[in-house]
């Protein structure tokens, strides 16, 4: 039985809050279970094999990005302050050394603004910054070797934007494959992984909860029913994941 | 689009796909119509801002009865459902309208049911309970309904203008002109008095009919009529004009 959902071969480029995420996930998740004196190395081997594990499914063996973007990623909280100034330098330089970066074309997110038409609340004052953008044309220009292309990103904005430049006219005539570039929230990409047996599903579990924990407790929800919300999300993510992994142990021939 | 903030509805959204659509192209055309929907959704609010629009994941909220999004305008909603579109252009089967049938009897509240196709420019067709029976009746029609297709905006800018005409409710600020306001008081004064005027001046054959009419108390009832109407307009509920009105009634007789 083929493994029902996405495919999961395709070029991908991965945003600076995908890091974080997985960074700061080892950090309150899995951190206090090392020991104190082999904690940072332990922080590069896990990041540097999460991101193996999704990079064997890429037809050039790289994880893409932008030079502005993966200098974003700038490790924070108490297990990071522990760090001498020149320590957490080498763990920033290690996180961005695993990714393949370009330089920014700058002079086409300046004329992707300039599009007729473009959704202003998206690409105007306030919406998906230069660097995001850098991403998104990063994806365009990979699509050209016309492989599907996957961009990884938990921003909102970004995935917007990639979904409209995909189908904009003028875009396709500039890059006629667009349509094989793809914006996917991470989350989506990690957990269709999983199904492929490449990530255990306690492990899925948990960064899925913990990804929903940190959601609620970056938002001020004002106005609406945060604890229904939670409630509810929680209990779909479990719904799904239940099927994820009858999916999962069909594919393999067991059952659930 | 009117939904929990953020990123993680999306990405439940692209979770429940990835279990729910056939294949990965199907995942990926739903998960980006879905977000040309939201984008769409968020200029369609800004053009309308004298209409209070929400847009709500439907089937979340009520379940098998609803659609993909409800999109409630002021106090009227329209229901939108996507339909896969695996070659992309609008294909739909015969078959299929029953589930829209049901969709439409389950919400009647609903004025219109929109089917949105997951082609990029989310090509879209509203459809009524009319239009479903006469294509259950007559087959042949479903290739000429699928040629009536156009852009979601187009379909959704029509049905808001068509329940704005409906009202006879123009949105837009009328212009002030230098016609003196009409006094509502003084118009309802003078058709009573021609109502009573009439009714004095009529020949009656019974001379007690005669003489009712012609000591009717006219003045005295016009004002309390007219009493009656300034209380209305100050908002009195109709109940406690209506015993004025009744009270008025048998006084009239006696």
């Amino acid at each position: 039985m083929p493994v029902q959902g996405l495919s999961l071969e395709a070029h991908l480029i991965v945003d600076n809050n995908v890091l974080s995420m997985l960074s700061q996930y080892f950090c309150d998740r899995l951190a206090s279970k090392c020991p104190a004196g082999e904690r940072f190395a332990t922080f590069k081997e896990w990041m540097g094999r999460q991101l193996d594990v999704i990079r064997q499914f890429t037809p050039d063996a790289k994880l893409h990005s932008t030079t502005c973007v993966a200098n974003e990623f700038a490790p924070a909280g108490a297990f990071f302050a522990q760090l001498k100034p020149h320590e957490l330098e080498g763990v920033k330089g290690h996180v961005r050394s695993l990714l393949h970066q370009t330089a920014a074309n700058s002079t086409r997110i300046a004329a992707i603004r300039g599009l007729p038409g473009v959704p202003k609340k998206l690409f105007g004052p306030g919406g998906v910054s230069d660097n995001d953008l850098s991403l998104a044309v990063r994806g365009l220009e990979l699509a050209t070797a016309g492989q599907p292309v996957y961009i990884l990103t938990n921003d909102q904005g970004l995935l917007d934007s990639v979904t409209w430049l995909r189908t904009n006219t003028s875009i396709r005539a500039q890059y006629p494959q667009a349509g094989l570039t793809q914006g996917l929230h991470s989350l989506t990409y990690f957990e269709g992984v999983h199904r492929n047996c490449k990530i255990q599903t306690p492990h899925m579990r948990d960064l899925l909860h913990y990804a929903l924990a940190q959601h609620y407790g970056r938002l001020e929800l004002r106005g609406t029913q945060k604890g229904e919300s939670i409630m509810y999300q929680l209990l779909q993510i479990n719904e799904n994941l239940m099927q994820s992994i009858e999916i999962k142990l069909a594919a393999k021939g067991a059952t659930p | 689009m009117t939904d929990l903030p953020g990123s993680m509805s999306d990405f439940l959204s692209e979770f429940t796909h990835s279990l729910t659509q056939p294949n990965g192209d199907a995942v990926l055309r739903r998960i980006n119509a879905e977000r040309l929907l939201r984008l769409l959704a968020d200029e369609f609010v800004e053009a309308h801002q004298a209409a209070r629009i929400r847009i709500l994941p439907d089937n979340r909220l009520v379940g098998e009865a609803g659609a993909d999004f409800l999109m409630q305008i002021d106090d009227y909603d329209i229901r939108l459902q996507f339909v896969d579109a695996p070659r992309g252009v609008p294909e739909f089967e015969l078959n299929q309208l029953p589930a829209v049938q049901n969709l439409l009897e389950d919400n009647p509240s609903t004025v219109a049911l929109v089917l949105v196709w997951t082609t990029d420019d989310l090509k879209a067709l509203e459809l009524s309970m009319t239009r479903i029976r006469y294509v259950l009746g007559n087959p042949d029609r479903i290739d000429s309904l699928l040629q009536q297709t156009r852009p979601l905006p187009d379909v959704l800018r029509d049905l808001v203008n068509r329940q704005v005409k409906l009202w006879e409710i123009g949105l837009e600020e009328k212009p002030h002109t230098s016609v003196q306001s009409t006094d509502m008081r003084q118009m309802f004064e003078r058709a009573i008095a021609e109502a009573i005027d009439a009714e004095r001046q009529r020949s009656y054959r019974h001379t007690e009919r005669k003489m009712a009419a012609q000591n009717f108390p006219a003045d005295e009832e016009k004002r309390l009529m007219l009493f009656v109407l300034s209380e209305a307009l100050n908002g009195v509920p109709s109940a406690d004009l209506e015993n004025r009105l009744t009270r008025l009634t048998r006084r009239g007789a006696k």
